[in-house]
Order: C-alpha cells, then sequence, then structure tokens
C-alpha cells in the first residue's frame, strides 16, 4: 500500500474540529456507507480501512478543508492510477 | 485476537445486532477493550443505578471493581456522578480529594490517580463506564477521551439488548441533511460508473480518478462529478 503525503485521518478530524456525525454526513455524501460508529474506529485507527474506504473518508475530511480554502491536507492510499 | 479484531466484532455486534448473540460476552470483551483505551488504564467497569442502589454488573478486573465497591461505600465518587447526573467526569486524586475524600483515599491506596467516567445512553437504568488510570495524564489527551466514547456508546448499545425497546437514543442528524447528503453521493455514484464505463474501472478506480482531479485541481469532488457527468453526456448528444 501506498500512500500521498499529508495527514492521518485522526489528526485531520482533529484538526477540522467536525463531530463525527458531520464526518458521517459528509462521508455518505462521498458515497461512503459505513455506519456512524464503524466510521468513527475507521478514524480513531481501531479498524483498518481497505484503501477505497480510506480514500472515501479522506476525501470527505478534506471537502472539508477545500470548504476552508486549503488544499486536501489529509493523505489518501493508492491513488496513483488516477494522476 | 488482536484488537483490531476485537473492535471488529464489536462494532459488528452492535451495528447489526443478531438473534443468538452472546451479549453478555460481547460487554466482556468491551470491556477489556477498555482497559486498552490508554496504555496506564488499569481499570474498567459499568456503574448502574438500581432504585436507590448503585452496583457494578460487568467489570474488566477485580481492581475496578473494587473501586467501584469504594465509591459506593463512600457515598460519592465520579462514577457514580456520571452515572447520576448523566455528565462526563474527570477524576484527578491530586484535586478532587475535597469532592470525593472516601473514594480518594481508595484510589491512591491501589494506585490509580486519575478516572474518566462517561454516561451511557439508552440504557434500561441510568449508568456509566469507567475507566481508571495508574497516572495523572493517563485520559488527559484527546485520543483516549475519544476511544473511550466510542467505546461507551457500544456499551451502551448492548446494555440495551436484547428484545429491549430501550435503544441508545439516534444522532441528532436531520432527515434532510440525510436526504441531500445522499443526493450528492447519487452525484459522485453517477460519476464513478460513468467513468467505469468509459474507462472499463473498478468502482475504487473511478473513485480513485475523481479523487486525483479534485486533488490536481483543488476543486470539490462535488464539481468533478457533474463536470464528469455533464461530459459524458455532451459526448453521447454529439455522438
Amino acid at each position: 500500500m501506498t500512500a500521498t503525503d499529508g495527514i492521518s485521518l485522526e489528526d485531520g478530524m482533529r484538526l477540522s474540529g467536525m463531530s463525527y456525525q458531520e464526518l458521517w454526513l459528509r462521508h455518505i455524501a462521498v458515497s461512503g456507507t459505513t455506519g456512524e460508529l464503524e466510521l468513527e474506529a475507521y478514524v480513531l485507527g481501531l479498524l483498518v480501512p481497505n484503501d477505497y474506504q480510506h480514500n472515501l473518508i479522506a476525501q470527505a475530511i478534506n471537502e472539508y478543508f477545500l470548504e476552508q480554502g486549503q488544499d486536501h491536507p489529509v493523505a489518501y492510499h493508492d491513488t496513483a492510477n488516477a494522476e | 485476537m488482536t484488537a483490531h479484531r476485537r473492535w471488529a466484532e464489536l462494532l459488528h455486534a452492535v451495528s447489526e445486532p443478531a438473534a443468538g448473540v452472546n451479549s453478555d460476552a460481547l460487554l466482556r470483551q468491551a470491556l477489556e477493550l477498555g482497559l486498552e483505551v490508554a496504555p496506564e488504564t488499569v481499570g474498567c467497569s459499568v456503574t448502574s443505578i438500581d432504585g436507590d442502589e448503585y452496583r457494578t454488573p460487568i467489570y474488566a478486573n477485580d481492581l475496578a471493581l473494587d473501586l467501584d465497591r469504594a465509591q459506593y461505600q463512600a457515598g460519592d465518587g465520579p462514577c457514580m456522578a456520571a452515572a447520576r447526573e448523566h455528565r462526563n467526569q474527570h477524576f484527578y486524586a491530586a484535586e478532587d480529594g475535597e469532592r470525593f475524600p472516601g473514594f480518594t483515599e481508595a484510589a491512591l491506596n491501589r494506585g490509580v490517580h486519575s478516572s474518566i467516567s462517561l454516561p451511557l445512553t439508552g440504557t434500561p437504568q441510568p449508568a456509566a463506564i469507567n475507566l481508571y488510570g495508574s497516572s495523572r495524564t493517563t485520559f488527559d489527551d484527546e485520543r483516549p477521551q475519544a476511544v473511550a466514547g466510542l467505546l461507551a456508546r457500544c456499551v451502551s448499545a448492548l446494555l440495551a439488548r436484547p428484545d429491549s425497546d430501550v435503544r441508545p437514543a439516534d444522532p441528532p442528524v436531520s432527515t434532510d441533511e440525510v436526504d441531500a447528503a445522499q443526493t450528492r453521493a447519487r452525484l459522485v455514484t453517477s460519476a464513478e460508473e460513468v467513468l467505469m464505463s468509459r474507462h472499463q474501472l473498478s468502482r475504487s478506480a473511478a473513485l480513485n480518478r475523481l479523487i486525483g482531479r479534485s486533488r490536481a485541481e483543488n476543486r470539490s469532488i462535488f464539481v468533478i462529478a457533474q463536470e464528469t457527468i455533464e461530459d459524458s453526456t455532451a459526448a453521447g448528444v454529439a455522438s
């Protein structure tokens, strides 16, 4: 598994100040289907997401930062084929 | 079994309740995970209020049971307060001696210098989950508090089962908010399907394409998804 430069899901959540409910809504919006408790466990590293799940969560958090004028601080996994 | 595996089992049981599941075993497993909330966590238990009585229906180890009982004998303590007042309690032995004198002495005698107690939601009786720490700072960081919060919600759900009408309170997320999120999700999913069809990609690879453009152009994935669909429509019209 390769990862882009950036901060972890947990650090991204901490920096954003978002609630987990807000993240859950953002995660649904980017087409995620993970339940709220599982989502929180992924962010805290208690569960290990696959690359697809990780990237959905990373995008959900990064959408918050985009709205604040920042540029995708949270790292992705295995997006090389997209660039 | 790894902690990841145990968390996965617990969360699966909580999110998809099934008949025949041993809730007592899951509760024990949950409280054992409580012992891993922070490196210096030395005890984990649940305090509940049954009428006028405080009791400990489940605990991870004898130390936690002893400290719960010390509170009940003393007449007050942070775990009792959390269950009774339905508020988080962060106890520091060095500073809270006047508030909980009997319990503080018992805690220090057992090498416990801090605790956090989080009220449980939706349980048949008022209750709280308690975590005891061997240093003053065991639970000071954001992470152990976040993990404890997640654990509290899992234990709340387990204690509300089985066959109980009592359920943890639904999160305060409105139907409108969920509907709005699902509308956006349909946009992203449609864009993924366009890319999957056009480039013979898996869904994961299609998502990565959208993310790649979002990153390269520093724009929202929803804008990228909308453009992807519009481009596809335009191409279809042109052909």
